[in-house]
Formats: structure tokens, sequence, C-alpha cells
């Protein structure tokens, strides 16, 4: 029994250095490259987001900021990995429900604007510059000043435990039982 | 050239360049002016083709991202119509250094504004647009922008149309201004040359006229003193001729021939100083002399042309005249020329002149007028008196001769002596002409006599210049005088009277006859006269017995016939009271007078009539004879020069056809007291002889003589 336990620990052991080092590794190759930032206009007062908020503006569930300014929600064009990526990561569903959710509640009536599409991560930070109300994402590693990023579960892209955290090297990790 | 000439052109030159550098600033000034304005006008219409075209820009391009809905698009729109923006707002910002301008400034800050408030509604369309509400930015746009961003277009214009309107006036004003600068300057710097080329042109013209008038000088000083040596010779000459066997016509003849020639020589004498004085030539000589002694120098030169017109002419000179240094010469020429003159311009009444001076220290300002009774000057011919060559007088009716030249010349003298000659007159009532001259002072005049002082003179003189002058000389010897009056016979104190003084010059001699007569009766017997007489022709001098002094008179001849009179005085009393002791049996004589003059007549009528004697006369030689022939004389007083037959022929012929005890006494009146006149009338039969001036006292003598050589 004892040599089991050991066995058991020793593996969780195993596994968790992996898992730091796996991590240690990313963020030393890409700075959190692989991180995806969600920003929005520089004069949005939002600081931070928990993820079931981010989601619920992303599903346009939520249609106005705090403050009261419309949210428009920027995504990279159809067809684009990015976009299908994002809405994983976001909202949890592949880009086919969430198109299927979006033409539902437009014809519901509850979704008057659908949220732009933009062609490349650099459109992305400009569109979000022209609009106060918009909000949008970019790879970590391509934020600048431009846009302003938001904390996410009160992590910033980087941050240990950074909820929207690309795999796209390691496969499935988020499929990861825990 | 002449080194003033030379200052004056580098004068000139400098100024005109000074004046050529302002215009050339000013006006480069003024054309940078009006570049500068030009470039401003540029920059705001450029400023305002900017706005208009990026501002529309900036809408145009917006509207496109309204007829899309491609985000993509719409972003790339939005981003260039931001571009647009930020250029207006650099334009806007911009402000070229002409916006200063407050017109402008406004203008563009109402343009400014109108942008600012379409930008918030673009701004708004654009998030419209970008959050994906197309139709709401239209409809906004529609609702706002479209009337906002014409606003800014017209406030565009507006502000163009402010700066044309602000431009024009100022190009205006500036044009305005480049013109009177122009003008003004042109003004300057062409009166500058006119004035200047003026100067340049009087000046040359000036400098011609002196050097013009120096060789006139010249040549006149060197023709007067060729003209003058011939003219000496043939003078001469003339008076040679005179000397020689002439008979009566030719004599005539070289008298004209010579005061042709004199009246000539004077005239070249006058060009010649005239000459002198103005080619500066004209040295001065100063001397010591008497002011008294040069006027009586200067009148003794018009005694004949005054005696000719009957002038009484005389001085005056204030008492205690000191000499002076002076030139003598010139002084002398400048009174020569006013007395002749006066002389010439004067018909009747007299010639002055009147000498005062200021004396400070050793510098004597002297003063001599000279007044006469003549014509007068008018007041508008007076200032051309000076003019050389200038007479008053120029019509055809000119009544007297001479250059002109006198008074120019006196003039330019009295100057060179360092004072003036000025002339006050009043037509009709005479001239008087200043004459001054500064001088040395001397001390106390030469003339200066004290010997008289104290004796007791009676006069009876007339109120005219030569009775003025005779009381001043009379006063400067401090001689005590008293006046004869109407009635002598008054006269206080008669006994201590030493001489009398008659002015027998103005009355034709009659006073001093009646004063020669009536002597004893007034009780003035014993004192010895002295009258004053007209020369040279004056008759009264013939028979006036006693002392004469004839005008115009020098003070040294006076002086010198008072002292002799005095002196005689104790002579006159001893045969006054001879004459007294032996009265004459008056009707026993027959007497015949023979005088061809009719005052010199009534002169020995009078005197013989004082000595209780009467008279046949006779008016001339012939008549005499015829007299002589119808009655016996005892006595004839027989005058040898007369116009029909003299004296010593009608002798010889009242001598032939008398008998020769019946010959009557014949005694000769005679101013040749010669001793071979004597012989001469004793061999044509004559007893004995009266030298004239006769005296009454002579007479009586002589009369006395006669009667005694009888009884």
């Amino acid at each position: 029994m004892t040599r089991n336990r050991l066995n058991a620990l020793g593996a969780w052991l195993a596994i968790g250095v992996w898992l730091a080092a796996g991590a240690q590794g990313l963020h030393g190759q890409a700075g959190g490259a692989d991180a995806l930032a969600i920003v929005v206009h520089r004069g949005n007062p939002v600081e931070s987001l928990t993820l079931s908020e981010l989601r619920r503006i992303f599903m346009l569930e939520t249609q106005n900021w705090p403050h009261g300014r419309r949210i428009t929600v920027v995504l990279r064009e159809k067809g684009q990995p990015e976009r299908d990526e994002a809405i994983r990561m976001i909202c949890g569903i592949s880009e086919a429900e969430y198109e299927r959710t979006l033409l539902l509640q437009t014809f519901r009536g509850s979704v008057t604007r659908p949220p732009r599409s933009i062609q490349s991560a650099s459109l992305m930070r400009r569109f979000i510059f022209n609009t106060p109300g918009a909000i949008g994402y970019v790879p970590a590693g391509e934020v600048d000043d431009s846009v302003k990023v938001v904390a996410v579960d009160g992590r910033l892209p980087g941050d240990a435990g950074y909820p929207l955290q690309r795999r796209a090297r390691i496969g499935r990790v988020n499929w990861l039982p825990w | 050239m002449r080194y003033d000439t030379m200052a004056v052109l580098a004068l000139v030159t400098v100024t005109v360049l000074a004046l050529g550098w302002i215009v050339a600033r000013d006006l480069r000034q003024s054309a940078e002016e009006t570049h500068q304005l030009y470039q401003s006008f540029e920059e705001v219409d450029e400023l305002t083709d900017d706005l208009l075209l990026e501002s529309e820009d900036v809408r145009r391009i917006l509207l496109y991202a309204l007829h899309t809905n491609d985000a993509n698009r719409q972003l790339a729109y939005v981003e260039q119509s931001r571009a647009a923006e930020g250029r207006v707002k650099k334009l806007l910002d911009s402000r070229p250094a002409l916006l200063d301008n407050p017109h402008m400034s406004a203008a563009l800050q109402k343009v400014a504004d109108a942008w600012k408030r379409y930008m918030t509604v673009r701004d708004e369309v654009i998030g419209l647009i970008l959050e994906g509400s197309v139709n709401e930015g239209v409809a906004l746009d529609e609702r706002d922008g479209g009337h906002r961003f014409e606003a800014m277009l017209t406030a565009i214009t507006e502000m163009k149309r402010t700066f044309d309107a602000d431009a024009e006036r100022q190009v205006a004003e500036q044009r305005e201004r480049a013109n009177s600068d122009i003008t003004r300057l042109s003004i300057m710097v062409v009166g500058t040359l006119l004035g200047t080329a003026i100067g340049i042109y009087l000046f040359n013209r000036r400098e011609a006229a002196e050097a013009a008038a120096r060789v006139k000088s010249d040549f006149l000083a060197t023709m007067s003193h060729e003209l003058r040596t011939p003219l000496t010779g043939v003078i001469g000459t003339a008076d040679l001729l005179k000397a020689t066997d002439l008979a009566t016509g030719q004599r005539e003849l070289v008298r004209m021939l010579r005061s042709s020639a004199t009246v000539l020589l004077s005239l070249v004498n006058d060009v010649l100083d005239y000459s002198r004085i103005e080619a500066g030539l004209m040295a001065l000589t100063p001397t010591r002399f008497s002011l008294g002694h040069v006027i009586e120098e200067a009148l003794d030169t018009v005694t004949e042309a005054a005696a000719r017109k009957a002038l009484e002419i005389g001085y005056v000179i204030e008492p205690g005249l000191p000499d002076v240094y002076a030139d003598e010469d010139r002084v002398r020429q400048v009174l020569i020329n006013l007395l002749s003159n006066a002389v010439k311009f004067t018909e009747s009444g007299e010639v002055a002149v009147r000498a005062a001076a200021t004396v400070d220290g050793e510098a004597a300002t002297v003063t001599i007028r000279v007044s006469d009774t003549g014509a007068g000057i008018p007041a508008h011919l007076q200032h051309r008196l000076f003019q050389r060559f200038s007479q008053l007088d120029t019509g055809p009716s000119r009544q007297v001769g001479g250059a002109g030249l006198g008074l120019a010349i006196s003039e330019r003298l009295s100057r060179l002596l360092g004072g003036s000659l000025t002339v006050d007159s009043r037509e009709g009532e005479g001239s008087t002409f200043t004459f001054i001259f500064t001088a040395k002072s001397a001390g106390p005049s030469a003339l200066a006599r004290d010997d008289l002082a104290g004796s007791r003179v009676a006069v009876r003189l007339g109120t005219g210049i030569v009775g003025q002058q005779v009381r001043s000389l009379l006063d400067a010897w401090q001689v005590n005088v008293t006046e004869l009056g109407g009635d002598p016979a008054q006269a206080a104190d008669r006994a201590t009277i030493d001489a009398i003084v008659v002015d027998a010059s103005t009355d034709q001699g009659a006073l001093y006859a009646s004063l020669l007569v009536n002597r004893e009766r007034w009780g003035l017997q014993h004192a010895p006269t002295v009258a004053v007489v007209r020369r040279p022709a004056e008759q009264g001098e013939r028979v006036t017995p006693g002392r004469v002094v004839s005008t115009p008179v020098r003070a040294q001849a006076l002086h010198e016939e008072l002292v002799k009179a005095i002196g005689s005085r104790s002579v006159v009393a001893a045969e006054g009271a001879a004459l007294h002791d032996r009265p004459f049996d008056r009707q026993s004589l027959a007497i015949l007078l023979v005088e061809d003059n009719d005052a010199n007549r009534r002169v020995v009528r009078m005197m013989l009539e004082e000595l209780g004697l009467e008279a046949d006369e006779a008016a001339g030689g012939i008549e005499a004879v015829e007299r002589a022939r119808q009655r016996a004389y005892d006595l004839i007083l027989m005058d040898v020069q007369m116009p029909d037959i003299d004296g010593l022929e009608a002798t010889r012929r009242i001598r032939q056809q008398v008998e020769r005890g019946a010959a009557p006494f014949i005694l000769a009146l005679t101013a040749n007291v010669m001793e071979s006149d004597e012989a001469r009338c004793r061999e044509a039969g004559m007893n004995g002889f009266l030298p004239k001036p006769l005296r009454l006292t002579t007479l009586e003598a002589t009369i006395g003589a006669f009667v005694a050589s009888r009884a």
C-alpha cells in the first residue's frame, strides 16, 4: 500500500514538475505568446473580467459595459483558425455552435448587432483603437499601447493560471481531467 | 576750380547719395512688406484650399464607410478619415504669422470651433459605424453631421472672405504708403537737385558778374589813367597859350578849351576814383588835420558857383571839436562832392555845412551835414542816389551835367572811411546829406584861438549860415558879443565896444553903409569895423572902408581882421576927434562925384553928407566931362575904372576944356594903390587919389587938406 501511495505520489510529482517545466519553457520561449490577450478601447474603465463575464460578453448575452456604453465584440474573420480557437477558449464551444447560437438569437431579436469580423491581429488592434465600446483579442505577444489589456479572472496573460492559454503545440491540454 | 566750389559739389554729392540711400532703403522695405503681404496671401489661400480639401476628405471618406458592412473596410475608411482629420487639425494649428491679425484670428477660431462641433458628430458616427450600426450612423450623419460640416465649410469660406477683404485693404494701404513714400522722396530728391542746380547757377552767375565787374573796373582804371595824361597836357598847353598875346576872340576860345578840358579831367578823375574803390585799390593815408580847415577848403571850390547864384554859404563847427587823424584828401573829396551837388541843385537860399563829433577816448565819430535849400529829392528816387551813373533827372530836360559818379564815389568813400553817407530830403524843402566817418582823435584843434578872449564886439548879423558861422566863431574865441539891434544908437555901453562886425553879404551893404555914415551919431566912431562881404564880385567891396572878410568866411581871416581892427582902435579914435575939430564950410564947395556904380555912388554920397557936404553926381566919364564943362567944380572925386571912358581920360579932357586957373581939384578913387598907378594919375592931371575901399576918415582928412590949401 505504502509503495503504491509513494508511486502515486511520485507520479503526480513527476507530472507537476513536467507541467511546471513545460509552463516555464513556454514562458521562456515566447513570453506568453501563446496566451490570448483580451483587449478593449483604451478609454474603457474596465480592468478585469471573470471568464464567465467574458463568455457572456462574447455570447452577446451582456450587451453593455458597466458604464453604459454598448459593447462591440470583435472577432477574427470566419474561416480563420484564430476565430475558432478564441471561441473555443472563451465560450467553450465550437465556432459552428457559436454561429448557430448567434443566428438563433438574431432571429429572436435579442441580438441587433453581430460581432464585427477583422482580418488580422493588427487590424484588430486598430479597430479597437477606433471603437470605444469594442472588445476583442490578440495573441499576447502582439499587444501594444493602442489597446488596453483586461485581466481575466484576475490574471493577465503570462500570469500563472491565466485561463486563456493556447496549447497549440501540446494538443488538448485543457482536456486534462482537472 | 575753386576750393569752395569743390566743397559745394562734395556737399551736394553727399546729400544726393544720402537721399538716394534713404530712397533705396525705403523702397526696398516697402517692397519687402509687399512681398510678405503676398506671401501671406498665398499662405492663407493654401490654408483655406487645404482646409476645404482635407475636411471634404474627412467626411467623404467617412461616407464611404457608411456604404459597407465590412468592418475591415470600414476601419480603413475611418483611419483614412482620421488621417485627413489630423491634417485638418494640423492646418488649423499651423496659424501663419499673418493670422496675428485679430480679424483673421477670430475667423480662424470660428472655423476651429465649427470643426470641433462637426468632429463630435463625426466621432459618434465613426463609433456607430464601427459598432456596426451603419443605419444609425447614416441617420446621425444626416441629422447633425451634414449641416455641421456645411457650417464648417461656410466658416472657412467666411474666413477666406474676411482675409481677402483684409488683404485688399492692406494691399491698398501698402500701395498708398509706398506711393506716398515714393512721391515724398521723389520730391525731396528733385527738390534737392533743383535747389543745388539753382544754387550752382546763381553762384556761377555771381562769380561771373563779379569777375566781369572786376575786369570792367580794371579796364576803367587803366583807361582813366591813360586819359588823364594827355588831358593834363591839353590843360597845360591851354594855360601856356592863354599867357601869350591873343585877340579877344581867341582868348575866349582858349578859355572855353581850358574849361572843357578841366570838366573832362574831373570826370576822368571821378571814374578813376570809382574804379579804384571798386577794384579795392583805394588806400587810406591818415594825417592829422582840422575839420574847419578841410571844410573851408571844400567851400572854396564852390565859392564862385555859389556867388553866381547869390547863395549864402558857410559852415558851423561844434565848439571844442578836436583835430583828427583820418584821410584828409578823401574827407575833402566827399565834402567837395556834396557841396558841388548842393550848389548845383540850389537856385536860391543857402548851402550850409555843420560838423559835430562824438569822442570816446581816442576814437572819434565825425558827422558832417551838408544841407541846402534846393529842390529836394523825391522819396522814391532817393534809393537811386548812390548808384553809379545814376542821375535822377534823365529826361531830355536834364539841367545839370556830370557823370553821376559823384555820390556813388562819396558813398563808397565814406564806407571806406568807416562811416556812411545818407540823405534826408523832402521835395521842395531841400536836402541834407549826412556824412559820417570814423577817425582817431588828435587833441585840441590847431585852429583854436584865445587872444581875443574878453574883447567886446558889436554885431549886426543875418540869420543865415554866414551869421551863424560868425557868431559861432566869436563864441569859440570867447568874445563878448553885443547886438547892434534895430537902433544902434541905443547900445548901452558903446564906449567899451572894441569893434563892430557887420554882415554886408545879405543886405547889399546898406546897413554897413548906414553904419559908416551914422557911426558918430551913434557914438561908435571910435570902433573899427569888420564887414563880411560876398566874394568875389560884391560891388560894395570897392567902397567899403574898414576891414573886409569875404564869404565863405575863413576863420583865420576873420580872426586876423578882428585883431587888426581892435589894434587900430586908438588911431580911429584920434582921427574921429580931429574931424570934429575942423568943420567944413558946407556950402562953399562945389563937388562932383563920378562913379558908374550906383551903390558905390550912394555910399560915397552918404559919406559926404556925413561931412556936411553936397555933391553933383555923374554916372560915367563922358557925363563927367560934360558936367565939368557946364559948372566949375572945386573938387571932383573921379572913379578910375569906368566903362565908357575911364577916369584918367575924363581928367585929361576936363583939363583941356577948362581954364588953368579955375582948374578943379581932381581926386582919383582907385583900388590900385601901386606907385605906378599914382604916377599915371598925376600924369593924367589928377591932384591926388583916394584908395579904395574908401574910408570916411581918409575922405575927411583929404578934403580937409584941400580946403586948407585953398584958404
